[in-house]
């Protein structure tokens, strides 16, 4: 299916600069390959699509393979039932430029190696993480979660108080939304006092969307991705929007 | 929508071991064919199993980086420090000024100005916050006076706030608003056009 995004459709803010670390995108499919063709029909596609010739290289009994790039952070992993690619911080540029082409690589795998026309679920997950120094995290820590995140999404966090003795110590908070039949996102905001002096405010979003017919693969991923977007931008507050918006860092 | 609310004390992350004896978390036949030619390496493995705990599926695999570059950090740092810095000024002010506090029939800070002046830096970014000092009005009030020697006030009270800015015969802004919110972004913003820190 062609996901609808309910959300009004809006161009993306660019932003100077960016806490993304983590862009994840994933297919899972049914049937699962077996392994024999999964590694029969595996040479042929990473010939084809990575120009890497493993001929004769193959372990006799493989039934996972992960491609790693030596010089960017990037890296494929795929499986009997799943698919999927990994980016960092530094190859990331925008989801367009960066990921779509990456989708079609993992798209050519459900048509040559899974063999299958539709897939159970396309998820696509942007992490970003926001370490912010302080001379007593302890004591500032509900200030940098009220200042990192919109108040609304986090006044249960806002309640923590460390005891006399105060210990690293770290909040997470879970929501799943359901955004049309078939499609959700699913957010963890995390709060983590990871030394005396510093602590890391983290959003996972996660969009995934299930029974999505080959051909929609890429156009569903820039959508959960625009729902990504719609999300970061309900969650995050104008502290950190004008942070990374504003042309001078300070 | 459906929220849970979770701590995890600090503790290593413990991932259930499948009950099966036949699977592995670690791939005993790898074999890792590098492509450097391609810029690319590939690992293919018997892998049975997949280990997510919610922590590890968030957690990010490139971890060879800080989260961002150490600029970035500090500059963050610098941010949130700076309204927090005033936070804990107007918190000062509000817990510390009684009746007479400047000896001349001075009145501690009203809480609904208090509670104004709360939002009004709450709801504004630290780089902006750097440029302004908090101060106590006689009247219970408070004022954001600047930094620098710039001729600019603003001054927070209990219903209303009042404003002005002044770089020029042509370059000048002053008005009394009730206060909200919004209005106080709005004339801060133009606040700092004229006086040029923006």
């Amino acid at each position: 299916m062609a996901i609808k995004n309910p959300y009004p459709l809006e161009e993306h803010r660019t932003f100077k600069r960016t806490f993304l670390q983590q862009t994840e995108v994933t297919l899972r499919f049914t049937p699962v390959i077996n392994d024999v063709d999964f590694r029969n029909r595996m040479l042929p596609y990473l010939k084809t699509v990575f120009n890497l010739d493993l001929t004769g290289k193959v372990d006799a009994e493989a039934n996972h393979a992960e491609i790693n790039s030596d010089n960017e952070q990037k890296k494929f992993v795929f499986d009997l039932n799943q698919a999927k690619f990994i980016i960092g911080p530094s190859s990331y540029n925008t989801f367009k430029e960066t990921a779509i082409p990456m989708v079609g690589m993992l798209v050519r795998f459900i048509a040559d190696v899974a063999e299958v026309e539709a897939i159970d679920e396309l998820s696509v997950v942007k992490i970003n993480i926001w370490p912010i120094k302080s001379e007593d995290a302890f004591s500032s820590f509900t200030n940098m979660i009220r200042y990192t995140f919109k108040e609304s999404c986090v006044s249960d966090m806002l309640s923590y108080k460390f005891d006399d003795n105060p210990k690293p110590v770290r909040l997470s908070k879970t929501s799943d939304t359901t955004i049309a039949e078939s499609v959700g996102l699913d957010a963890v905001l995390s709060a983590e006092v990871v030394s005396k002096e510093k602590v890391n405010l983290g959003l996972a979003l996660n969009a995934s969307a299930r029974n999505i017919g080959i051909n929609d693969i890429l156009s569903d991923a820039i959508t959960l991705n625009d729902i990504i977007y719609r999300g970061f931008i309900e969650s995050v507050s104008e502290n950190i929007i004008d942070f990374m918006s504003r042309e001078k860092l300070s | 929508m459906n929220n849970s609310f979770e701590i995890l004390e600090p503790q290593a992350v413990i991932c259930q071991k499948p009950k099966s004896d036949n699977t592995s978390f670690y791939a005993s036949t790898v074999k890792r064919v590098p492509f450097v030619a391609a810029s690319l390496s590939v690992v293919m493995s018997m892998v049975s199993f997949d280990c997510y705990s919610l922590d590890d599926k968030y957690r990010p695999v490139f971890v060879g980086v800080e989260p961002a570059q150490d600029e970035l950090i500090v500059a963050l740092g610098d941010d949130y420090e700076a309204q927090s810095k005033m936070l804990r000024r107007l918190d000062v002010l509000k817990d510390s000024l009684g009746d007479n506090w400047n000896g001349e029939g001075d009145i501690p800070i009203e809480e609904k100005a208090y509670n104004n002046a709360k939002t009004a830096i709450l709801a504004t970014p630290g780089a902006m916050l750097k440029h302004w000092r908090l101060f106590p009005n006689p009247n219970g009030t408070l004022l954001l006076s600047p930094k620098n020697k710039s001729i600019a006030g603003i001054s927070i009270g209990n219903e209303d706030f009042s404003y002005a800015a002044l770089a020029s015969d042509d370059k000048q802004i002053s008005g009394k608003e009730p206060f909200s919110e919004q209005a106080f972004k709005s004339a801060l913003n133009q606040i700092h056009r004229i006086l040029g820190y923006v």
